[in-house]
């Protein structure tokens, strides 16, 4: 089954990347958050791979470089590099997001021997023509430093096949998606989330053939249910541990969509209507992550698209109550929270806010999420 | 414990009294400019201040998201209600400790209202993003007032050509927008003359902030922070010009004839930040004879850079930038130029968060100004200057330099303890750099005369 494939990837991860790498001879590039043109590095026959923390190990190196009171996310990034669990990695890239990745890639490149690593800014503006143009520039000095790390210029055919793979890729986690609109959903948030976290650890192309398979394989399974569970959306600051949406779905509700770094925030924006291959693949990598992009709170400051795509998401997905769970010590999420209550609040959605650290209180957390969905059911 | 004994002439300012009036007009010309005729403009932390000169005066009011900021973070009764106030409302701990102040005002509608109860509607808001939470402030200001909001987003890092292209780029959409919104037009001469008095004004900083390098420092940094307010709200006027003119010609006689602030300089300290409501930690090493001289915030805007032999100066080219300033895009060119100048010295800017090659630049500053000692402050409360105090202790450690890092506010003070900082403070200026308290003043706290 092509959902045993994915949680073999994620609980081995390292080793996943570590055997891509002896297998292929090829060389592996870390990538911190998902605005990484990774159709270059990809192009270039190198793995990228998202870096990622561990929820289950505490953070100690980090600390010596990165204050405790900052997310959970970037230490425990930064502790996974320190420890030497990405010891296979070949290079790192950082693309402009929020300050405290950057903290994580700064710490990293200054105290772990890399052969290569680039810090790519970029313009947030998506209205200006001259952001698109910056955004060109600074695309191209990203380039630049790739080709010659590679020692080789990326041809445009092997970028077209990239883009194409990539492209493939976002359409194919929109149709899993298509499957939680049914009601009950096809396949459950926990699932679903590991669909696309895998695809943050694997080779797209081996990714996309899992994708059709676990596809092909959802049209025989059967509703489980008579769709009475509440329909849930989750949105958060950076990753939840995997465990929430496990622990949500074991209460007694389906997450239908969430609105986080791995969710709709990792591969939204692809534009069906988009050329299917565009004469210059380049053009296609700009108009994704310029433009098209979903963008995180620190880059969408004024929070209008995400109020805008969260109610839009409530919508599409049909989903009665929202959880918006803020990450601890977060600061670049935190003006969302209060903005996005009030806006379903107002459109009578209930919405339930909790906070969580590296890990989640599971009692107090289901105690919460129990008198929650009472309230969503009507139940006294 | 020791006695202390005077080693250098100490001297107050002359030009404080200059600088008190200035901060005193600013704050009833915000009040006033409309009624004039003149703009009125929400907008933090202002930059590329000459820029609105053009659409009629440079005496335009610049109002803050909260008028009463400054009051407030005095007052920790005023800081802890302010501070419940918005968490009631959902912005905890994780927004910023300084802007929940500004946001509670907003929000009980204080922004637009004088203290003798007249009421300013600005013509629009506008934000350079310098940090994204501050944008979100004015932002929301704007929301609730209803108000237009511009915005102009400066690159982060990477090439200064390109940076300076885009924010050149902005600035003339920015004029284009305010023309349509008040129906004003905008005269570039009055943007030129503007321009070069805000380039004059911060290159003259720079001389002052370099003439600190002296021993003994004829200011310490407590006197800089509070200078460094004029050219923040008025850079681009001629009385600012005028003022950093008389300033720059006091702090260079006081650095002559050895004049100081303190009388003493038995340590000199580069300090990085300092919790906001509690000033006195600026001054309280001169309890110890130890004088804070240079850091971030003492040098905050100020137009230093370092050469290619990796002197600190005063950034090369401002002369020339003001004489072959003729036309509307050399003005709007030279204020993109300024910008980028502010971050060569400010890591504490947004626009200076690669750490991996900024973690060593206090260290250097530290050995130009003559320091003996480094004090690193983490941040609790802004999630921007939580970013470089921990490398660059790692740094100092390394070295063998002395130094501290103590975690700090900006002003919610439910996450800072005076007193433990106090403890860390001392143990640093006493173990750290062997100096003993003066008796005289072994009462004083980080407290006590803020």
């Amino acid at each position: 089954m092509a959902l045993d494939k994915f949680r073999q990837v994620i609980e081995n991860r390292h080793e996943y990347a570590g055997n891509w790498k002896s297998e292929t001879g090829g060389k592996v590039c870390g990538c911190i958050c998902p605005n990484v043109p990774e159709e270059y590095i990809y192009a270039g026959g190198i793995l990228p791979v998202r870096i990622l923390p561990d929820p289950k190990v505490p953070q100690t190196l980090a600390k010596d470089h990165i204050q405790a009171n900052r997310c959970a996310m970037c230490l425990g990034c930064l502790e996974q590099g320190l420890s030497g669990q990405y010891d296979y990695l070949d290079g790192l890239v950082y693309v402009q997001s929020c300050l405290a990745q950057s903290q994580t890639f700064s710490s990293w490149v200054m105290h772990v021997p890399l052969a290569w690593n680039y810090r790519m800014f970029q313009p947030f503006r998506q209205d200006l023509p001259d952001a698109r143009k910056v955004y060109v520039q600074l695309l191209e000095g990203f380039i630049a430093s790739f080709e010659n790390w590679l020692g080789a210029p990326i041809s445009k055919e092997s970028l077209a096949k990239s883009v194409a793979v990539y492209r493939e890729n976002r359409q194919l986690l929109k149709q899993v998606y298509e499957l939680r609109k049914k009601h009950p959903p096809l396949i459950s948030g926990s699932d679903a989330q590991m669909v696309v976290l895998s695809s943050l650890l694997m080779d797209k192309k081996e990714h996309n053939e899992l994708l059709k398979q676990l596809l092909q394989e959802m049209k025989a399974v059967q509703p489980s249910g008579n769709g009475d569970r509440p329909r849930l959306m989750l949105i958060s600051s950076g990753i939840p541990p995997m465990d929430f949406t496990e622990l949500v779905e074991s209460i007694g509700a389906d997450i239908v969509v969430e609105d986080h770094c791995i969710g709709v925030r990792h591969f939204w924006g692809e534009d069906p209507n988009d050329p299917p291959m565009d004469a210059d693949p380049a053009e296609a990598i700009v108009r994704y992550y310029h433009e098209k992009k979903v963008q995180c709170a620190y880059q969408d400051w004024s929070g209008e698209k995400a109020q805008l795509r969260v109610s839009q998401l409530a919508k599409e997905f049909d989903a009665e109550a929202v959880i918006w769970l803020a990450q601890i010590f977060c600061g670049t999420h935190q003006w969302e929270i209060p903005e996005e209550i009030a806006l379903f609040e107002k459109a009578g959605i209930p919405i339930l806010k909790m906070q969580r650290g590296r890990t989640i209180p599971k009692s107090r957390f289901t105690e919460e999420i129990e008198a929650f969905l009472k309230d969503v059911k009507g139940e006294k | 414990m020791t006695q202390i004994k005077q080693q250098y002439e100490k001297k107050p300012l002359e030009s404080w009294a200059k600088m008190k009036e200035l901060r005193r007009w600013r704050f009833k010309n915000n009040w006033s400019a409309q009624k004039r005729g003149d703009l009125a403009i929400v907008s933090e932390a202002m930059m590329l201040r000459a820029l609105w000169a053009g659409f009629g005066s440079p005496y335009y009011a610049v109002m803050s998201v909260s008028p009463y900021w400054t009051g407030a973070k005095r007052n920790p009764d005023e800081i802890h209600r302010l501070l419940a106030f918005t968490d009631s409302k959902g912005y905890g701990p994780q927004v910023c400790g300084a802007l929940r102040l500004h946001l509670a005002h907003l929000l009980e509608g204080k922004t637009t209202v004088s203290p003798t109860g007249e009421k300013v509607v600005p013509d629009f808001a506008w934000q350079l993003n310098f940090c994204p939470q501050v944008s979100r402030l004015v932002y929301t200001a704007a929301k609730k007032l209803n108000i237009p909001y511009i915005q102009i987003e400066p690159l982060s890092g990477g090439d200064v050509e390109k940076s300076r292209e885009y924010i050149v780029a902005q600035l003339y959409e920015a004029i284009e927008q305010v023309k349509k919104i008040t129906g004003r037009e905008y005269n570039p001469e009055l943007l030129i003359e503007a321009t070069k008095n805000e380039l004059e004004t911060l290159k003259l900083f720079a001389q002052i902030c370099e003439l600190n390098k002296s021993i003994p420092a004829p200011l310490c940094a407590r006197d800089l922070i509070s200078l460094t307010l004029i050219k923040t709200v008025m850079a681009h006027t001629k009385e600012s010009v005028e003022f950093y003119k008389g300033l720059l010609d006091e702090v260079k006689y006081r650095a002559q004839n050895q004049i100081t602030s303190t009388g003493f300089e038995t340590k000199r300290l580069l300090m990085d930040a300092f919790p906001w409501p509690f000033p006195r930690a600026l001054r309280y090493p001169e309890t110890y004879g130890a004088v804070v001289v240079c850091g971030d915030h003492p040098f905050l805007d100020s137009q230093l850079e370092e050469d290619e032999n990796g002197n600190w100066i005063p950034r090369r080219g401002t002369d020339e930038k003001i004489k072959s300033l003729k036309t509307m895009d050399d003005a709007l060119r030279a204020l993109a130029w300024l910008w980028e100048g502010g971050l060569k010295v400010n890591r504490h800017s947004l626009h200076n968060w690669h750490i991996e090659d900024t973690a060593e630049m206090p260290i250097r500053m530290a050995e130009q100004w003559h320091c003996d000692g480094l004090v690193l402050a983490a941040m609790r409360d802004c999630f921007q200057q939580m970013c470089f105090g921990m490398e660059t202790k790692l740094l100092a450690d390394a070295r063998g330099i002395p130094n501290m890092l103590f975690y700090s506010i900006l002003t919610d003070l439910r996450q800072f303890d005076p007193d433990a900082f106090q403890k860390q403070f001392d143990a640093f200026l006493s173990n750290g750099l062997g100096l003993t308290k003066f008796e005289e003043r072994k009462e004083e706290g980080i407290t006590k005369h803020a």
